[in-house]
């Protein structure tokens, strides 16, 4: 019956089952392949697509166009986000465009990233918020240049519910007054690094949303004042007051009393605290889930060990540089059962009889970090491994009593290991690469500083864990272009890859990286055998590439440069210290790169001053970051350095 | 109501009020309560009416004021009268429950005449205010005074409440300075002197406002010139006749007086007047001096910078110079801030308003507040059209003080009418049938 037959074809499913099929797809080149099949998917694809993140502003009216149902837009990735950019999306194709067909993009749009899209201003931002009824939630964080201006603007997006202004070094009280008037409803709201407020801006904060239920004021110079008006938040859940040098125990007692609903409070770097401080929060907030107290305790004492205690509920503790006593492992073991992350890295007096009594209560443990912890051996990660079936993290950074025996125990029962630090164990060798490469969910390997392992052990981890995603081998001097040859076609997801110092490779192991199509993050410096040969392969293969770092790689020459400007247009930090590059492939580079964000360029032997301030013209418009030695600050031209500034670029002079 | 919208209500209603000629007319004040309109008879206790009588008069006038002695004590008469039938009625009906409206209506009229009383009362000595009685300007000398009544004059019957918090809105900074300044000049006693343990000094106004800077601790007489001062203090006794007295003063003089002695600022129901309930001395005749000129007196003195501020002691003048142009703090409604806490205290009382972003080119040029942005003036100007600066300026400059002009009694028995009747019986001409309205009371009491 050939009719019969050829309906039973996929396309023959209804469009809802379509949609279903498309949302079961999670990783994004599986979502690729499918809208690539046929112009059908490629229709399910754009009207159930909420979500775009996109590379160049170029496109971004055609996908507009494309996608009517975005709720999502990530133009973080973007070089150049500017206030004329948006007015020409706002007018083509947005509220003010006549084009009923497409509808209007804004209407829908819920969540905004603009991180770090330094070029937009207010009244980008506030046409932006204006245009977007539904607005819920905006990201600027590193946007340096932004201040009271900008976050006025965003005030307008009355609905706004989530903000990060993270690193908006010009927001001042008055640029969070006007958003805690604006935006009443915010939920949360991260700070971070905004060094002009202070606790009458948080004071007004907490007066006018309060509903924040996400409050991180880290690196602030607020002082107990904003602890008594942050304790009044009723509806607050997660408080971060990372590095606040001027809070101390008083202030924490303000916590104390208020905030009912807290359930995560990060105090980790704050020097005026002491472990009575952490008492206070811990006795008034027993429905604790998470404590971060690194670098903030000299020492774990027996008096706040009694209130943590009481944490029947805690999962995350981290108290990062304290002196523990062998016995608080006991208590915490016995009286904290769904701990699920612990981490004692730096702490003095993590010995193995305490990790070993620890583990015998958190079974659950799924994140460990004892990094730094010297005296742990073989025997501790034993027990870790039988007890803690579900581990997924563990990173054991300079743990130097680390053997192939350990590995050995966490290859056979944390199958579900997907994250291991093992930098500078210098006891770790391909024996027990061989073992821990049964742990088949492996996706993040640091091995730097790791001398005694060669290709042999990266060949086991080639061919078992398929899916790792970062590997880090600096300084692994054993690593040569045989283990990339495995790599390359044993670990075909890799996106970041550190091969530093490793002298051994050369051009022939970089034609092997050249296959790695997914990589995207490659530091490579100091390889001494490389040439441009090698970086051509590099550059035509890793089509992706966005981050590279070539500094000290002396012998590439200008072939290499040119094949760089040539094809890795997705290229969006660069490092070319001490390279030998020339000035007319220094310009290529800096002018053909069009994603280009941020370059060091100090000691480039061969490369003059008219090179460089060609290269800055031709890169001027699009540039954010720019290191440049500090001698040529007089002797470029005061325009292009003007230029720079007026774009928001910012230069660091070494 | 929001205050802003209140606030527009007044400027534009202001000026009928002032045309109106029923307003200006005092013989409508002596109206026995009862005879006509009771709406009208609420809204006579106006201060604005009292003012305007007060400055009309020129110098007192005894028979007015019997006149008026034996009005008030009619109208007490009369009350009595009320008050009576109201418990004779009780008495004959004290088996049954007395349906609790009546009550409160009945009692409620009683307290608008015994409010009536109290004004005129008070309006009648206010006949006897010194500043009143020979005013080279007088109108120089009431509208600061007459500016802080204004509002609630504006908003009619239900701006009692608002008044306040306009007060409070407009003028947190101006207090702030003045607050501080005070306590500089020692005005602020902050000590518990008993009556009675010292002494109080009352000069007239003029003594005040004569430019001299030396006075006599005893009968407070004022002099350009130390010198002309010892040649006076002569005249107070011997002791002041010796060589040492007459000499240049060291260090200190010698004789400390036994009684200490305090001022009385000479302005009838000021609080530091020695007649006020709440009296707070002044410490020295500086303090007398700049209280006086400060709160009682017209801001001469404007600022050659902003032409804004105004302000009738040279030295707070000079003082707002130094800072003016520099370290506003400006909120979206106009007003400004000399700190960034008062405009952040500001913000978080009233909701809506926002710290202005001050221009980076124009800081500094003007101490003319201009909003910050285009955007924000726009969005200032759709939200409340109501702050030109003149006005809001001179609003601030007259309510410095509330007790500026009347006591507070005056104040309060004002915001109880609006409070108690204008809701309950000024709208009663209309005569709604359910409501009830003295008319209907005053037959139901004659039937009864």
């Amino acid at each position: 019956m050939p009719p019969f037959q050829s309906n039973k074809n996929i396309l023959s499913l209804t469009e809802d089952l379509l949609v279903r099929i498309y949302e079961i797809l999670v990783s994004e080149s599986d979502r690729k392949s499918f809208r690539l099949a046929c112009r059908e998917f490629l229709r399910i694809d754009s009207l159930t697509r909420k979500h775009l993140r996109i590379l160049r502003i170029e496109f971004l009216p055609v996908l507009l166009h494309k996608y009517p149902r975005l709720q999502s837009l990530d133009l973080s990735a973007c070089p150049r986000i500017e206030d004329g950019v948006v007015s020409l999306l706002l007018s083509q194709v947005g509220p003010a465009s006549n084009s009923l067909r497409f509808g209007n993009w804004t209407r829908g749009l819920k969540s905004l990233v603009l991180s770090r899209a330094t070029g937009l201003r207010f009244s980008g931002l506030e046409m932006l918020a204006r245009a977007c009824p539904c607005l819920e939630s905006v990201d600027v964080s590193y946007c340096c240049g932004f201040g009271d201006r900008e976050a006025a603007a965003l005030s307008f997006a009355v609905g706004l519910r989530e903000l990060n202004m993270d690193k908006c070094l010009g927001l001042t009280d008055v640029g969070l007054a006007k958003i805690a008037v604006g935006c009443l409803k915010l939920e949360k709201l991260s700070l971070k690094w905004c060094m002009e407020i202070t606790d009458l801006g948080v004071d007004l904060l907490c007066k006018k949303c309060v509903d924040l239920k996400f409050l991180d004021v880290s690196y602030l110079k607020v002082t107990n004042e904003s602890l008594h008006s942050i304790a009044s938040l009723l509806k607050l859940e997660a408080l971060g007051l990372m590095a606040c040098p001027l809070i101390d125990d008083v202030g924490l007692q303000f916590i104390e009393r208020g905030c009912p609903l807290l359930k995560a409070i990060d105090v980790s770097r704050c020097q005026g605290l002491s472990s009575s401080g952490l008492m206070f929060v811990v006795r008034g907030h027993g429905n604790l889930l998470e404590l971060n107290a690194g670098y903030c305790l000299s020492e774990l004492s027996t008096a706040l060990l009694h209130q943590i205690k009481n944490l029947k509920h805690l999962e995350v503790i981290r108290i990062d540089g304290a002196r523990i006593p062998e016995s608080s492992f006991q208590v915490i073991s016995a009286n904290c059962k769904s701990l699920v992350e612990i981490g004692v890295s730096k702490c003095v007096g993590v010995t193995n009889m305490g990790l070993m009594r620890l583990v015998s209560g958190c079974i659950n443990l799924r994140v460990l970090n004892l990094t730094c912890c010297h005296s742990i051996t073989d025997a501790a990660i034993s027990a870790i491994a039988n007890s803690c079936r579900n581990l997924v993290c563990l990173k054991l950074e300079s743990c130097n009593m680390i053997t192939e025996k350990g590995l050995c125990q966490l290859g056979s029962f944390c199958l579900l290991l997907e994250e291991i630090d093992l930098t500078d164990c210098c006891g770790v060798n391909d024996k027990g690469l061989e073992y821990l490469s049964r742990c088949s969910e492996l996706s993040c390997l640091k091995l730097g500083l790791c001398s005694n392992i060669s290709d042999k052990g990266l060949s086991y981890i080639s061919s078992n864990c398929k899916k790792i995603h970062e590997l880090d081998l600096y300084r692994c001097t054993g690593i040569g272009d045989d283990g990339l040859d495995s790599l390359s076609s044993g670990c075909k997801e890799l996106k970041k890859l550190n091969l530093s110092y490793c002298n051994e490779v050369s051009d022939r192991g970089l034609g092997y990286i050249g296959r790695l199509e997914e990589l995207c993050d490659l530091e490579m410096r100091a390889l001494n055998k490389i040439t441009g040969v090698g970086l051509e392969s590099v550059a035509a293969g890793c089509k992706r590439l966005a981050d590279l770092d070539l500094k000290h790689c002396e012998k590439v020459d200008d072939l290499g440069f040119w094949a760089l400007a040539y094809y890795s247009r997705n290229l969006r930090q660069i490092n070319l210290s001490y390279c030998a590059i020339s000035d007319m492939a220094l310009c290529l580079v800096m002018g053909n790169l069009t994603r280009l964000q941020e370059a060091k360029l100090v000691h480039l032997c061969n490369v003059t001053v008219e090179g460089f301030e060609l290269a800055l013209r031709a890169c001027c418009i699009r540039i954010k970051k720019v290191k440049l030695l500090a001698t040529l600050r007089f002797m470029l031209s005061a325009e292009i350095l003007e230029t720079l500034h007026a774009r928001g670029c910012i230069i660091r002079w070494d | 109501m929001d205050h802003k919208d209140r606030f527009a209500n007044f400027s534009a209603q202001n000026p009928q009020k002032w045309e109106d000629p029923s307003v200006l007319d005092y013989s409508s004040r002596i109206e026995p309560p009862l005879q006509g309109n009771p709406g009208a008879q609420i809204k006579f206790p106006d201060p604005l009416n009292e003012l305007l009588q007060a400055s009309k008069i020129q110098d007192w006038d005894p028979t007015a004021m019997l006149n008026n002695l034996s009005f008030l004590e009619q109208k007490i008469h009369h009350l009595r009268g009320l008050v009576h039938s109201i418990v004779g009625r009780r008495d004959r009906v004290s088996g049954q429950a007395q349906p609790y409206g009546l009550v409160a209506q009945q009692q409620q009229l009683v307290t608008a005449d015994l409010t009536s009383i109290i004004v005129q009362l008070i309006s009648t000595a206010g006949g006897l205010l010194p500043y009143v009685k020979h005013t080279p300007s007088t109108q120089s000398a009431t509208s600061p005074s007459l500016g802080q009544f204004q509002p609630q004059n504006g908003g009619g019957g239900s701006g009692g409440s608002g008044v306040s918090e306009l007060q409070n809105s407009v003028d947190v900074s101006t207090n702030e300075e003045h607050e501080s300044k005070d306590e500089e000049d020692g005005e602020e006693l902050g000590e518990n002197l008993f009556p009675g343990t010292y002494e109080i000094l009352q000069l007239e106004k003029e003594e005040i406002l004569a430019p001299h800077t030396h006075f006599c601790t005893i009968c407070g007489k004022g002099f350009k010139r130390d010198a002309n001062l010892r040649m006076h203090m002569r005249g107070h006794g011997d002791e002041y006749k010796t060589p040492a007295a007459l000499a240049k003063p060291n260090k200190e003089s010698s004789s400390e007086p036994a009684l200490i002695k305090r001022y009385s600022c000479p302005f009838t129901g000021c609080k530091r007047n020695k007649d006020h309930k709440k009296f707070q001395p002044l410490k020295t005749i500086l303090c007398v001096k700049n209280h006086y000129k400060r709160t009682h007196c017209d801001k001469r003195y404007t600022c050659s910078r902003c032409n804004t501020k105004k302000f009738s002691v040279i030295a707070d003048l000079k003082t707002h110079e130094k800072h003016c142009g520099k370290d506003k703090w400006l909120c979206s409604c106009g007003t400004t801030f000399s700190r960034k806490d008062k405009l952040f205290g500001h913000i978080a009382l009233f909701q809506g308003h926002t710290p202005a972003i001050p221009l980076d080119d124009t800081k500094g040029s003007t101490g003319i507040c201009v909003p910050g942005d285009s955007s924000e003036a726009v969005n200032k100007v759709g939200n409340m059209d109501m702050f030109n600066f003149s006005s809001s300026v001179d609003v601030k400059g007259s309510i410095d003080d509330p007790a500026g002009c009347f006591s507070p009694l005056n104040f309060e028995t004002c915001n109880f009418v609006d409070n108690a009747h204008a809701t309950e019986l000024g709208e009663s001409s209309n005569a709604a049938p359910g409501n009830f309205s003295p008319a209907c009371y005053e037959k139901a009491l004659n039937g009864v």
